[in-house]
């Protein structure tokens, strides 16, 4: 479905020497698969993340949607086929919730009854009440209201792909484990295929089929949590594994 | 865009309410002995031509009447040999001769302006340092010469013109080897009151000034003959007598019929007595013959403002300000979104307009007055009122767009919106409530900048607070201060609602 082939990013400050954030990645995500890129910081996950839908261009090497070069797709249409999630949920602060959420259907040329619909739909889906919350603003909202919020508006469009930048970063341990447990329902429910980014190993195990780690801008292995666990490629991701099991 | 242009070229035709050809102008500058004469030649001219006569008072200073008479938005005004020698011809060199200094400002504004200069109204009205009789008596000084001895300890109020001047203090100084404690500019209408209140010891008067008979004052003798002959003439454009050759004839009657008494006497009416200055000139007019006794005007009350003429200049100083806020509003705000994220074109946009605001407004006004179009006209003072009010809007633009956090621009992104629907859907509504504080910053502050209209006749509360400081009347200061300052405040809290109202509900506090 989505395939990174040998990308290499270098960033240019002006000035600066050039900084490389990613170094030669493939890696690819299966059809409804849910893969988790995890990491240290600067370790290039949410560059990895946004190459995908464009936010991010690879210096070199390439990346295909379900065989396409991304590079050829209009970014707008490609990144509307893709949910997109970031930490805190990137709610514009001068709309409601349902204007939040509905934003990009008007955008869409849907019809009034249509969103009004779909935005039940959704708020439904991340139980928010649409009775209590459809006209509230975000200012208005607790962390994993806006959360929520952020994954209703990022399914607005009913998108094949769905990507998240740590999603559930700024959240309290008790919002966030309840929050890991609605992702699942809501995950089986609308079978997407999803690429997110954390920095929590137990959130990623918990939450992934697959796990990516990242160490300074290199693919250091792929697999599943028992691959981890039982067959680390290297050193390093057994250090790595030792330091953030019990965080 | 096109809409836009549109909306701007109805607002400028708007303003331009004043006909350009047609009646004799004639200019006269921001104190009360030019204002008379100005009225002198305006009545003199109504009655023994055909002609229709405008009289534009209160002109900011030799500088702007000249340009006005230069590009004809004036046809004459009352000027005196030295100032048109030393200011307008940039003299400075030594000349005591009352005639060689006429016939050479006649012959050079002639050759190089086109500008002629009739015969002379017949008195002398010359610059003269001033101190307190007592003062000057306890420090024994009775020339320049003695101040330059003494002046060591002494502080000096100039009015901001004689500062600056070819024949002003600058040259004085070296003159007479001048050196005081302190040399400050000042509006020359409150030196007066600094000197009596003790604030300053050494003041420049004009030698007709009737403020010499109210302060027990010495005026200092120019021993050393620094000062140029300053006799009063009508300056004239060349065109206009060509056009109109009857003019000559009809100003003739003007020739020597004011000696430096009257002149006094005339000055004394107008800001002591109080009287208005069209029936000060046209009483002397039919006094000197000039005028026939059934010219004779009724009198009017005095120098005071009706409440009509209040209310009628109230509604000019908003209508400036509103023109020349949406005009500014109209500009900065597309330039502002348009430089948003370019570098280069921001630091110029920016600097551009930071650099308008630093032009003095006589000086823009000045240069304004000379562009076709524009004139002594509410146009020029619209445009220069533009130009200022261009930077608070443009900035407050700026910050409002560069503020809106990363993220948020982020997250738009990433969701698909394009960078029109970025910026109009994100930005735009996030930034209103800065851009809209930048209007108001704007509208308060051209609201205080548009009392400089008057200085170009453009009307406004300007008027009578620019008339009200050489008349010293502080009732007539008032009564354009306080209105302007109302004005700015209702327009403060105006705003400031509008700014609440508009602001998107999940914004407000």
């Amino acid at each position: 479905m989505i395939r990174i082939e040998g990308v290499t990013v270098r960033f240019t400050a002006d000035g600066a020497e050039a900084v490389t954030a990613l170094d030669d990645i493939s890696l690819e995500v299966a059809e409804g698969e849910t893969l988790c890129l995890i990491g240290g910081s600067g370790s290039g996950k949410t560059t990895c993340l946004r190459l995908i839908n464009r936010l991010q261009e690879p210096t070199t090497g390439r990346v295909s949607l379900r065989g396409e070069d991304v590079a050829q797709l209009d970014p707008i249409r490609l990144r509307r086929s893709m949910g997109y999630v970031i930490q805190a949920g990137g709610l514009f602060p001068h709309l409601d919730v349902q204007d939040n959420i509905g934003l990009l259907c008007e955008l869409e040329g849907w019809t009034a009854e249509r969103t009004r619909a779909r935005i039940d739909e959704l708020l439904d889906l991340v139980r928010l009440p649409a009775v209590d919350f459809a006209t509230r603003f975000p200012a208005e909202l607790s962390g994993g209201e806006c959360q929520r919020v952020g994954v209703a508006r990022a399914l607005a469009l009913d998108p094949p792909v769905v990507l998240l930048d740590e999603p559930f970063g700024a959240l309290d341990p008790i919002t966030r484990d309840h929050l890991q447990t609605e992702f699942m329902a809501w995950k089986s429910a609308v079978d997407k295929t999803i690429v997110m980014v954390s920095h929590d190993l137990r959130e990623a195990f918990r939450l992934a089929d697959r796990v990516a780690l990242l160490q300074d801008g290199r693919l250091a292995q792929v697999g599943t949590a028992d691959d981890f666990r039982d067959r680390p490629a290297n050193a390093h991701v057994e250090e790595f594994m030792t330091r953030h099991a019990h965080a | 865009m096109r809409s836009l242009l549109r909306l701007a070229l109805l607002l400028a035709l708007a303003t331009n309410a004043v006909a350009q050809s047609g009646p004799f102008v004639v200019g006269s500058k921001n104190f009360t002995e030019s204002r008379i004469l100005g009225e002198i030649l305006a009545q003199t001219v109504a009655a023994h031509t055909d002609l229709a006569v405008e009289h534009r008072a209160n002109l900011g200073g030799t500088l702007l009447c000249w340009k006005a008479l230069e590009a004809g938005q004036i046809d004459a005004y009352p000027e005196y040999t030295g100032t048109a020698w030393a200011v307008v011809l940039g003299e400075s060199g030594k000349i005591t001769d009352p005639l060689q200094t006429f016939v050479t400002v006649q012959r050079e504004t002639r050759r190089r302006f086109d500008v002629e200069w009739l015969d002379p109204f017949g008195f002398e009205n010359s610059y003269a340092l001033v101190m307190d009789e007592s003062r000057a008596a306890e420090l024994g000084v009775q020339s320049i010469s003695d101040l330059a001895e003494v002046g060591g300890d002494l502080r000096a109020g100039f009015s901001v013109e004689y500062l600056n001047r070819e024949d002003g203090w600058p040259s004085l100084r070296d003159h007479y080897g001048l050196d005081f404690a302190e040399v400050r500019g000042m509006e020359h209408a409150l030196t007066y009151e600094a000197l009596a209140a003790g604030e300053i010891d050494v003041l420049d008067a004009y030698t007709t000034d009737v403020k010499l008979l109210r302060y027990p004052l010495r005026a200092l003798v120019d021993d050393l003959d620094f000062y140029p002959p300053y006799h009063a003439a009508p300056a004239v454009r060349g065109a206009t007598l060509r056009e109109h050759p009857e003019l000559r004839a009809a100003l003739a009657r003007l020739s020597f019929v004011i000696d430096e008494a009257q002149m006094v006497r005339m000055n004394h009416a107008v800001e002591v007595d109080g009287r208005a200055f069209e029936d000060v000139a046209n009483e002397f007019l039919v006094e000197a013959g000039v005028l026939q006794p059934e010219d004779r005007k009724g009198a009017r009350s005095s120098t005071g403002l009706s409440a009509a003429e209040l209310v009628n200049l109230t509604l000019q100083h908003l209508w400036l300000t509103f023109i020349a806020v949406v005009l500014a509003a109209l500009i900065a705000i597309p330039v502002g979104i348009a430089i948003a994220r370019r570098r280069t074109a921001e630091r110029f946009a920016l600097g551009f307009a930071s650099t308008m605001q630093t032009i003095p407004s006589l000086a823009l006004l000045a240069f304004l007055i000379t562009v076709p179009g524009l004139g002594l006209s509410t146009r020029s003072a619209v445009f220069a009122l533009t130009l200022y009010a261009l930077l608070p809007i443009l900035r407050n633009t700026h910050t409002g767009l560069a503020g809106v956090a990363p993220e948020l621009i982020d997250a738009a992104r990433g969701m698909g919106l394009t960078e029109r629907q970025i910026l109009m859907r994100v930005q735009l509504p996030l930034a209103t409530r800065t851009i809209l504080a930048g209007v108001r910053t704007a509208t308060v502050i051209s609201i205080g900048v548009a009392t400089l209209a008057a200085f170009i006749g453009a009307g406004g509360l300007g008027e009578p607070i620019l008339t009200g400081l050489y008349l010293n009347d502080v009732s007539l200061i008032l009564s354009g201060a306080i209105p302007a300052a109302l004005l700015a405040l209702a327009a403060d809290r105006l705003l400031g609602g509008v700014e609440r109202a508009l602001t998107p509900r999940g914004l407000r506090d």
